[in-house]
């Protein structure tokens, strides 16, 4: 994408204020949306993203800056940008030198073939009008969907004073369908994903017409739900997306990017029990084709299989470079970032609870009153206090053992290292599901997943029935 | 002419040129064209434990393409303004318009492009040069500043994770093949601090976060001394929390809570949702037969401004490059008017209102310019005593997990404090609150005057609603 000289003179330029350590990272990335709506196309637009940001370090201190000029002297402009973040260096400071580039190869483990531009148009449309199709078929309560089609091919550089010098290309493929149902004054709106780290040709692998019809069947079955009750009790959270509590209520909170700070509750606590001995939860970016796994990260560190937490106890925390500088963790190849337009952060890539032993009907036979979570939707956290919340986009009222009714309106709150020590139980069959990540370095593409979880007692926000101090 | 303004035209004068080029591609292709210009500078920085931690610094700059072939659009946008990349994101946008112009059309769907003439606006209240007038040495010390205050504060502040100052200037223009040429220059100046409150040790241990921030246009005026006292304020307020009992409560949301509710819900006023069918006020088939439904209490008054003084939204023109006015959108509870562009004012008959919103790298949208919720004639105290116990909202967090846009319904993790007899009680956190935003709307009882500071489009007052669900212990 550049050549060797013109990056060393950049990362010279860089460097050129006594600063330790300089990148440069750059991208040129094609991507592709189409969407329907009122079963014609509404939405169709081709991105190209072309830039590059240029990262030092002062010690702890990161500077970064980015430009769309990847001429000699944008680039140059922006390396000395980056420098005069500092005051000249005074004598005896000792300039860096950069190490000569050492272009590193990886092992290819995901399968490219088609890109977006060399699928034929057409099948896209058709692949829209099939999910389309389905949905309004499924359930006269239909009143909108919404299906999309999305598709990127990001190609990447980075290299830095290390030596570092690597090149990747990443394509990513997503489908996915809205739709809102309407009945009797009452509407109910879901969605379903589905996306993997591919290209084009995975389209001819998706079973659209499922992808629209779950959607229309789990909104067909909440519209006219009660509402989940409200206050603490036991809840079930079934595999797949479920995923998604760790995620929030753990994960976040095990990137040095909170750690270095000391804002995360799970700061001091490596090799601690932080959790049942159930429970084992590995961040793995190196799955064939899986959403979040990569060949190399955003600092040009090969990615790899990180034990976060191994029967209960913590082994790891997920680390990028200034977090390693920062904290003296290893680094486990997760820095990553959305698009040059950010500098990389520790973040997660796949990350799930190992299966277990316990089946979930077991799990659920066990409960006199609580919820089972079948589907979650999104969710958040605050490192440094833990709190969390996600909602659940398929719940269930369990009754002595047996699942009564479906109910909606549930959102489950915690903290995350309260709710990681109340996971008593964990089933036999583990599931991973796609999901967009946000946090300081983008929203970036992530897997969560899990078996089923019994988690002895969590908060559920669902509707009061009495009214406490003067409600009308 | 200063050499900067100069400068400045010759840009304008510039990429006028990149369009009429691409604009003759158009032409000999039958297709009209427009293009959005976004170019900005921002500059951010942020501190941790008393060093500056992150310098970023950007230059942007991104043409979003819009092409109607035979009244459909497609869309491409591109970072790079070479010729050649100009030239393939045209033939991107083109693509895109043949996919869309894929299945059936209806004629009320075509789309045309705004015809206009030229705006340009060097509003002084939006764009000046107060960023230049401060060093870079003095806006570190500004983000430490917010650290370093921030800790000095109260002693139970153990650490102020995050802390930054950050700097924008901007430009967008409008050019299209029907006579567009709009052009608006704007600078910002924007920073937040979040204090972590601890207290108790081992298993008594206990915190808390919470933050302030600040947006003013003028960087020689920086409130550091109030964001400050304010983030450290709230975060020891909300030592000692604790849950809720379960019930249902009166409540009052803080005005800047209320103002992001109602930010959620901004698109529940746009004709385009309207169009789409996913705002709950669209009840009838005929558009306009929507406008006089009740959407809430006679107290509810909301209008859209692009002139608030201070609004963060104001703008001269909306994104086709029509001249913006203000609308009411709800008055004494009823629905007046949906916010419009002009393609969905000519597809559902209904007034334009000059409310195209649109991001250089997204498709034509529309959106408020600055929402304002309007406040009434009593204290947030007067509203903190109406009943004999009340919760007040601090803190909503979780929108995009507890916030079911399709319905309104929500139920959303929750801090506040808990009031019996017009005193404050307890401050109170691990709750959930739970409605509906037409339950929460209709309930609405009264408005306090006190409005939220100004740092996003949406301002609102502090609201009292007279029940809603609250689960807690």
């Amino acid at each position: 994408m550049l050549s060797q000289g013109l990056v060393k003179k950049v990362l010279d330029a860089a460097l050129e204020r006594g600063a330790q350590f300089a990148e440069v990272f750059v991208e040129d990335t094609y991507q592709s949306e189409l969407r329907l709506i009122d079963s014609r196309p509404s939405n169709a637009v081709i991105g190209r993203l072309k830039g590059a940001g240029v990262r030092v370090f002062y010690g702890h201190e990161q500077v970064y800056v980015t430009t769309n000029d990847l001429s000699e002297a944008g680039l140059l402009k922006a390396a000395r940008t980056a420098a005069a973040a500092k005051p000249a260096p005074g004598a005896g400071v000792t300039r860096v030198e950069p190490k000569a580039f050492q272009p590193q190869s990886f092992d290819q483990i995901h399968h490219y073939l088609t890109k977006p531009w060399e699928y034929d148009s057409g099948r896209k449309f058709q692949h829209l009008v099939t999910m389309d199709k389905a949905a309004r078929a499924r359930s006269g309560m239909v009143s909108q969907v919404e299906p999309f089609l999305l598709e990127k091919c990001q190609r990447i550089l980075v290299a830095n004073s290390d030596g570092v010098w690597a090149e990747d290309e990443r394509n990513y493929v997503r489908a996915g369908c809205n739709v809102s149902l309407e009945d009797k004054g009452s509407r109910e709106s879901q969605h379903t994903r589905a996306g993997q780290l591919g290209t084009s040709e995975w389209f001819d692998t998706v079973d659209f017409q499922k992808l629209a019809t779950d959607a229309v069947d789990r909104a067909a079955l909440l519209i006219h739900a009660d509402f989940a009750p409200a206050g603490e009790f036991p809840v079930v959270i079934d595999n797949g997306f479920g995923g998604v509590i760790f995620h929030e209520a753990c994960g976040h909170g095990l990137e040095t990017t909170s750690v270095a700070k000391d804002a995360s509750v799970f700061c001091g606590k490596q090799d601690q029990k932080i959790a049942e001995a159930c429970v084992t939860a590995v961040d793995d970016g190196t799955i064939s084709n899986a959403w979040g796994s990569l060949v190399v990260d955003d600092e040009g560190m090969a990615t790899k299989k990180t034990v976060l937490i191994e029967n209960g106890v913590l082994k790891s925390y997920i680390v990028d470079d200034m977090g390693a500088r920062q904290t003296s963790f290893a680094r486990t190849g997760s820095g990553r970032r959305q698009s040059y337009k950010y500098a990389p952060a520790s973040r997660m890539r796949n990350t799930f609870i190992a299966a277990g032993t316990t089946k979930l009907e077991d799990m659920i036979r066990d409960i006199d009153y609580g919820i089972y979570a079948k589907e979650m939707g999104g969710g958040s956290v605050s490192p440094g206090t833990g709190d969390y919340n996600f909602g659940v986009t398929e719940g269930w009222l369990i009754k002595n053992g047996k699942l009564e009714k479906p109910v909606k309106g549930a959102t489950l709150i915690g903290r995350g290292i309260e709710t990681l020590g109340r996971i008593t139980k964990v089933g036999t069959e583990l599931r991973l599901q796609d999901g967009m990540c946000g946090s300081v370095s983008g929203s970036i593409p992530t897997t969560v997943g899990q078996p089923a979880i019994l988690v002895s007692k969590i908060l559920v926000g669902g509707r009061a029935a009495a009214s406490t101090g003067g409600a009308k | 002419m200063s050499s900067l303004e100069t400068q400045n035209a010759d840009l304008f004068k510039n990429m006028e040129a990149k369009f009429q080029h691409l604009e003759a591609l158009a032409k000999k292709d039958g297709v009209e064209i427009e293009m959005l210009v976004e170019r900005g500078e921002t500059l951010g920085l942020s501190v941790s434990q008393g060093k500056l931690e992150k310098f970023d610094s950007s230059q942007t700059q991104v043409g979003g393409l819009r092409v109607i072939l035979g009244g459909v659009e497609g869309y491409s946008w591109t970072e790079s303004f070479e010729t050649a990349d100009l030239e393939a994101a045209y033939r991107d946008a083109l693509e895109s318009a043949k996919f869309t112009s894929r299945g059936e059309k209806d004629l009320k769907s075509l789309v045309e492009l705004w015809k206009g003439s030229s705006v340009s606006s060097e509003d002084r209240s939006l764009f000046n040069d107060s960023t230049d007038k401060v060093s870079l040495d003095a806006k570190i010390d500004r983000a430490k500043l917010l650290e370093l205050k921030s800790k000095e504060r109260d002693p139970r502040i153990a650490n102020v994770p995050y802390n930054r100052y950050s700097e924008t200037a901007g430009e967008v223009m409008v050019f299209n093949s029907k006579g567009v040429r709009a052009r608006q220059r704007r600078t910002g100046v924007m920073g937040y601090t979040y204090c972590l409150a601890k207290s108790g040790e081992g298993l008594k241990a206990e915190s808390r976060m919470a933050g302030e921030s600040f947006f003013t246009r003028n960087a020689l005026q920086v409130p550091i001394d109030e964001v400050t006292a304010s983030a450290a304020a709230k975060a020891v307020a909300k030592l000692g929390a604790v849950s809720p009992e379960t019930g249902r409560y009166p409540i009052v949301i803080d005005c800047e809570v209320a103002a992001e509710v109602f930010g959620l819900i901004a698109d529940y006023f746009s004709a385009k949702a309207l169009a789409e069918k996913t705002t709950i006020y669209g009840k009838e088939k005929d558009p306009a037969a929507n406008l006089g439904q009740v959407v809430g209490s006679s107290v509810l008054q909301i209008e859209d401004d692009p002139n608030l003084e201070g609004g963060v939204g104001n703008r001269p023109f909306d994104s086709e490059g029509a001249p913006t006015h203000k609308t009411t959108l709800v008055e004494n509870g009823v629905l007046k008017s949906f916010l419009s562009n002009s393609v969905y004012a000519k597809r559902l008959g209904l007034p334009h209102t000059a409310n195209a919103s649109r991001g250089a790298r997204s498709q034509l949208d529309v959106g408020p310019s600055n929402l304002v919720v309007r406040g009434g004639k009593e204290s947030l105290e007067t509203l903190l005593k109406s009943y004999p116990k009340v919760i007040y909202v601090t803190d909503f967090t979780g929108y995009h997990a507890g916030f079911q846009h399709g319905s309104g319904a929500f139920s959303l993790q929750s801090e506040g404090e808990l009031w019996e007899n017009g005193k404050r009680v307890k401050p109170i956190c691990n709750f959930v609150v739970a409605g509906s935003i037409d339950e929460m709307l209709k309930g609405l009882e009264k408005v306090s005057s006190r409005l939220s500071p100004k740092t996003s489009n949406v301002v609102a007052p502090d609201l009292l609603i007279s029940s809603l669900s609250v689960a807690g212990a």
